[in-house]
């Protein structure tokens, strides 16, 4: 199957010369394989971060503390202000030598990889706007229903937890999606430091291969199946998620 | 693989691909003429064949051909800046009417556009290390990560041949950095280039110690088709190496130097 496969492409570059080599050269189709992995995991595990980051920075802001608050807000204001292409930079290039520690042969080597160094940075980033998604929900929760917490004794940290963010999470899923979803095509900028995605594999591939047009149509196509099961998912979790009678 | 998907991809493959088949534009040495400018792409990170100055001036051995080649057509010169992952991108698409860029004559290059005979150098791929990671054969690769510019044509070869895990940045630039900040343990790049790095003081700790592979010419390229420009180059670099140019060049850009190549080359076409 797989061999009658490969040699109907090799077949179609030969009469027309529409040359997919990710179909019928092992070699090709190994590195893509292993990009598109790659995208997925990065992206996966920055949904996840950020996820943390959003929920964990909203109930900061929700705190009493004035300094906790200013921390929060000045990382927002930083990672929301500058582009994420030169955060990956600053951190890669900049922070990264300064993280090391000597091996064998005396040479300093950082210990965070380009990879690890992507995660981070995405996730921080895409962290900044969850908190001001989150924010939204959390202020749209109506005020009887916090005052109706506290009445019942709640802490400040319990009403958040059990009362207001399960609401505020509903009220801004919503925009958490679209977030979610910009994040996971944001993972094709870790290009930029040789993170091994579908667009850096891609681009060795049609180095070689010299099949730019191809190359550029398969990574379309790859990012709206990825990003097409992504929204699909987060479609399901929003329905299963659904409160009858709330609105959301 | 039923038809309808097949004739989908079709539809979409086409789609881009036409705009690789609409070069029916006049002929290149007319467009030049006319335009009053030669268009070369060239590089302008990869010493000494095109860097910069520190006035802010594009030189280097390329460079010097490329103005011999508009002189000859009459026309002032400009370098486009390019790289080895976008050179024939820039070529096919009309933003540049020569590629002279210390381009590497490879089979896959010459299905897409005309390649100038003879080169009007060659080179292949080295490595540039630190001195105490004791590199000594290709073979201590093997697992190492390994730095790179993306688009090198021996790129493949290493991580195929070698075993070495590339990490292939967009400019050499950044993959020097990435070199000297210890990410990778080595950087694979064109000798005579590393070789010349190694001149500058801060990269003094550091060795060019493999034996050169994949020896290939450097050569100019036109698109496809362009049979007059195509025709025009060809007897310009036979003339280069029956003139003594080629080793004029290669005396005034690489001190001291005979290589095998040229040698072989100015043999040939006496």
């Amino acid at each position: 199957m797989t061999e009658s496969i490969a040699g109907w492409f090799k077949h179609l570059h030969e009469r027309t010369g529409i040359n997919l080599t990710v179909f019928y050269d092992a070699f090709d189709a190994a590195r893509f394989v292993a990009g598109v992995a790659t995208t997925i995991e990065l992206a996966l595990i920055c949904v996840i971060l950020s996820l943390v980051i959003g929920l964990g920075g909203v109930i900061v802001q929700g705190s009493r503390s004035r300094l906790l608050k200013a921390v929060v807000n000045a990382y927002i204001q930083f990672f929301r202000n500058t582009p994420s292409l030169i955060q990956l930079y600053f951190f890669y290039f900049g922070l990264g030598p300064l993280i090391a520690l000597p091996n064998a042969s005396g040479q300093s080597v950082p210990l965070v990889s380009n990879f690890a160094w992507a995660a981070i940075c995405f996730s921080i980033y895409a962290g900044a706007f969850n908190i001001e998604i989150f924010r939204a929900g959390v202020e749209a929760v109506s005020r009887s229903t916090v005052e109706a917490a506290e009445a019942l004794g709640y802490t400040r940290l319990k009403s958040y937890i059990h009362v207001i963010l399960p609401l505020a999470f509903r009220y801004s899923f919503p925009a958490f999606s679209n977030n979610m979803v910009n994040l996971t095509k944001l993972t094709s900028v870790s290009y930029a430091i040789a993170v091994p995605e579908i667009l850096y594999a891609s681009s060795q591939i049609w180095s070689d291969a010299l099949n730019v047009p191809e190359m550029m149509n398969i990574v379309l196509v790859s990012y709206v199946l990825i990003v097409s099961v992504f929204v699909y998912a987060m479609g399901r979790i929003e329905r299963a998620l659904r409160l009858p009678g709330v609105g959301i | 693989m039923t038809m309808l998907t097949r004739t989908c991809l079709r539809a979409l493959l086409a789609g881009s691909l036409a705009l690789l088949a609409s070069h029916a534009m006049a002929d290149a040495i007319d467009d030049i003429k006319a335009r009053g400018t030669l268009l070369v792409g060239g590089k302008t990170d990869y010493k000494p064949f095109g860097y910069r100055e520190p006035s802010g001036k594009v030189v280097g051995f390329s460079v010097d051909l490329a103005q011999r080649v508009a002189d000859k057509l009459g026309v002032k010169v400009e370098i486009v800046p390019t790289t080895a992952a976008n050179q024939l991108q820039f070529l096919e698409q009309g933003k540049v009417d020569v590629v002279i860029a210390a381009m590497n004559d490879t089979p896959e290059r010459r299905k897409i556009v005309y390649v100038v005979e003879p080169g009007y150098y060659a080179s292949g791929a080295s490595v540039l290390a630190v001195k105490t990671a004791r590199i000594q054969k290709w073979e201590d690769l093997k697992g190492q990560k390994v730095c790179a510019a993306q688009g090198a044509y021996f790129n493949r070869a290493v991580q195929e041949r070698y075993g070495a895990d590339i990490i292939a940045f967009k400019a050499p630039t950044e993959a020097y950095n990435a070199l000297r900040n210890g990410n990778c343990s080595a950087f694979v790049y064109d000798d005579n280039t590393l070789t010349l790095k190694l001149e500058e003081p801060e990269w003094a700790g550091y060795e060019v110690p493999l034996k050169s592979i994949m020896p290939q010419p450097v050569a100019m390229a036109v698109r496809l088709g362009e049979e007059r420009f195509h025709a025009l180059l060809t007897s310009l670099s036979n003339e280069w190496y029956k003139t003594g140019v080629i080793v004029q060049l290669e005396d005034k850009w690489f001190p001291g130097k005979k290589s095998t190549f040229v040698q072989d080359m100015v043999a040939k076409y006496r």
